[in-house]
């Protein structure tokens, strides 16, 4: 195998995405490692150790590479790599000192968070990476072509951040990051439930909580739903029963910061590309855009048309195809390659 | 001839060695042999002759001979509280025990052999039982913890990321572990179970009516009438014969379930105190596993009437006896010799 291979990389904090050259999306598991403590060896990744968050005895250390949309654990983030990658589709250390590697980032992290991206790639022999922000990526993926004179804006609330974005002409005009993103609703809503009800849950839980019971609707149906944790006091399990209206009153503030952003982007822009952005409406990606009622709450603040992409999910990774193609170049439009 | 007899020999080596699985515990034995299924299941006691020191009675035998004995007979229950206390009795228990079926021809020294142990033993503890392995000649020995073979034993996929609890209610400890992905994350184990039970119930006999009994009485007592419920409405009863403490001489009387239950009671009160702390120490994840799936008991323990109904009330989850709660420690070993306790390997049947 030694043909030139391109490889894109999503390195989500919530989730791992590959892409490679010919054989599309090979890879879509949450980033999440398990190693036994004694040997180092891996013992699971992906959706099999995200089972294991909080349920692990003292033998396995269950490891997130990521953190708040940045590598910070460099050794278990280039382990999760390898292993996918050797797993998947076989490709070992040597298959890829040939490779062309995109990986995706948030939009605003500093120089050494990008060159620790960088430095992953070399680590596992690939030489010729570049860094490409998530929001051109994800527009790509999506669809939509950035390579004419039109504004786009973006947001991609993702597992760690929220980046929000200008494109124009294939190029990002302006865009800003908060680290407030799932796993930031997940901590939210642990505490919230540990607050009013004195009961500990797990990640897996409050993960669970949020996709099932997040609901942005003005009107929203009323869904209880029982959950499990531990109490504080007694220390014993406990049911503890949640409907969907506290769900929102907890996850609600991180929405209107996110508004926030989006408006002091909006502020930003070009008259000219706010015009565009006024008549074509905000394109949403990112697996937080699959909480119901997003579209009409955003909507509704902003007062432009919201889209969720038909692809939330996996449009990083697949816009990282076009990125291959062109190096992020703007002058070369992939589309019409 | 000679090219004959190498045949056999050969045969036999290779035919010899087997995977054994002991749950050594205080009050009971049992021995898994692969291919032969569990060929002893008897109280742990073995009767030796005081002068020639030979082994008279091992198993059943010589637990009838507790209480009994002369001069001439030593009695000796060789674990105590969970552990080895003397060493050399117990090597000759395992190897009486081995042959105790006739026609099991098996090469000791060229088995693998599990042996059992309660949660939380000093690092001597372990390493007694180690030794006991190579004092055997058995080259290939490990060592588990009862509560994860008896989890095994009860019908539990231990293996999976669904969390569970079992409580092993023995002879000599009580041990209490919740288990995930093949191994044990929170466990405890503290020293009151049966034989502590048969002390309590003695000494009630002793200080309540004043009338002395033998263990065996106390331990007949105990699974006849012993009971947890809280509403007993045709309280049952037995005799208990023994020695008067003024008069010396021997006297019999009635106890009744109640009584009993009430002496039982105070033990378990502790049991249930220590399940709470395990709780305490569980991560939150589990918990939520555990509230679904209940908690397992094990274990000679789990036969008294009404306990999962006692821990009900003071815990709160749901508790389930265990199919086969004597045997499941060993029946949990069958699993284990398979893959050599290892969580990674998750051994099918």
């Amino acid at each position: 195998m030694n043909e030139k291979l391109g490889l894109g990389i999503d390195l989500g904090t919530a989730n791992l995405l590959v892409f490679l050259e010919r054989k599309g999306i090979i890879f879509n598991e949450p980033s999440v490692i398990a190693f036994d403590r004694e040997s180092g060896r891996i013992v699971a990744a992906g959706e099999d150790a995200h089972k294991m968050l909080g349920k692990v005895h003292s033998k396995i250390a269950v490891v997130k590479p990521l953190r708040n949309g940045v590598i910070s654990d460099m050794r278990a983030a280039k382990a999760l790599l390898t292993y996918v990658l050797g797993k998947v589709e076989n490709l070992t250390e040597k298959n890829l000192s040939k490779t062309t590697c995109v990986i995706c980032c948030p939009s605003e992290v500093t120089k050494i968070e990008r060159d620790v991206m960088i430095d992953l790639a070399a680590k596992m022999n690939i030489m010729d990476v570049f860094i490409e922000e998530e929001i051109k990526s994800g527009a790509l993926g999506a669809g939509v072509d950035i390579f004419k004179s039109k504004g786009i804006l973006v947001v991609d609330i993702g597992g760690g951040t929220t980046d929000v974005g200008v494109l124009s002409f294939g190029d990002i005009v302006l865009s800003r990051t908060i680290r407030k993103a799932g796993s930031f609703m997940d901590d939210e809503i642990s505490k919230y439930v540990k607050k009013t009800q004195s009961v500990e849950i797990g990640e897996l839980t409050s993960e669970r909580i949020k996709i099932e019971l997040g609901d942005l609707h003005d009107h929203a149906k009323v869904v209880t739903n029982k959950y499990a944790g531990r109490d504080m006091v007694k220390g014993i399990p406990k049911w503890v029963t949640l409907t969907t209206s506290e769900i929102s009153s907890v996850i609600t503030p991180v929405f209107d910061e996110i508004i926030k952003l989006i408006s002091a982007v909006l502020k930003d822009t070009p008259p000219e590309l706010s015009a565009d952005i006024y008549q074509h409406g905000i394109l949403l990606t990112g697996g937080c855009s699959l909480i119901r009622g997003i579209e009409q709450y955003i909507e509704k603040r902003i007062q432009v048309p919201v889209k969720v992409v038909h692809n939330p999910l996996t449009c990083v990774a697949e816009g990282t195809k076009y990125l291959l193609k062109n190096r992020g170049d703007y002058l070369v439009n992939p589309l019409q390659l | 001839m000679a090219i004959a007899i190498g045949k056999k020999g050969k045969e036999q080596t290779s035919s010899l060695g087997k995977n054994i699985g002991i749950d050594l515990g205080t009050a009971n034995i049992l021995v898994y042999v692969e291919g032969e299924g569990i060929i002893t299941n008897e109280p742990s006691v073995i009767a030796f002759d005081y002068e020639t020191n030979e082994v008279i009675a091992t198993g059943q035998m010589a637990a009838d001979m507790i209480g009994k004995g002369h001069h001439g007979i030593k009695i000796v229950s060789p674990l105590n509280q969970g552990v080895i206390s003397d060493m050399e009795a117990t090597k000759k228990l395992i190897e009486i025990s081995l042959h105790k079926v006739e026609n099991i021809n098996i090469d000791i020294s060229q088995s693998t052999l599990l042996l059992c142990c309660p949660s939380e033993v000093t690092q001597l503890e372990r390493d007694s039982f180690m030794s006991l392995g190579s004092k055997l000649g058995v080259k290939d020995v490990f060592i588990e913890q009862e509560v994860k073979a008896g989890a095994i034993g009860s019908g539990l996929d231990i293996f999976s990321s669904n969390g569970s609890m079992i409580i092993d209610i023995g002879g000599g400890s009580t041990d209490i572990g919740v288990l995930s992905l093949g191994d044990i994350v929170v466990s405890e184990s503290n020293r009151i179970a049966g034989n502590y039970l048969d002390n309590e119930i003695m000494n009630h006999m002793q200080y309540v009516h004043g009338l002395l009994v033998g263990k065996k009485t106390a331990e007949r007592i105990k699974i006849e009438i012993g009971s947890l419920r809280e509403q007993i409405d045709n309280p049952r009863e037995t005799y208990a014969n023994g020695r008067d403490v003024v008069t010396g001489l021997p006297r019999k009387i009635m106890v009744n379930e109640l009584e009993i239950r009430d002496v039982l009671a105070r033990p378990f009160e502790t049991i249930a105190t220590m399940v709470l702390k395990v709780l305490q120490n569980t991560p939150a994840e589990l918990s939520a596993d555990i509230i679904v799936n209940g908690i397992y008991i094990s274990g000679g323990g789990a036969m008294i009437d009404g306990v999962d109904e006692f821990l009900h009330k003071r815990v709160g989850m749901d508790f389930h006896i265990s199919r086969r709660p004597m045997t499941a420690v060993v029946d949990g070993t069958k699993l284990l010799l398979k893959n050599r306790g290892s969580y990674f390997v998750k051994p099918t049947d």
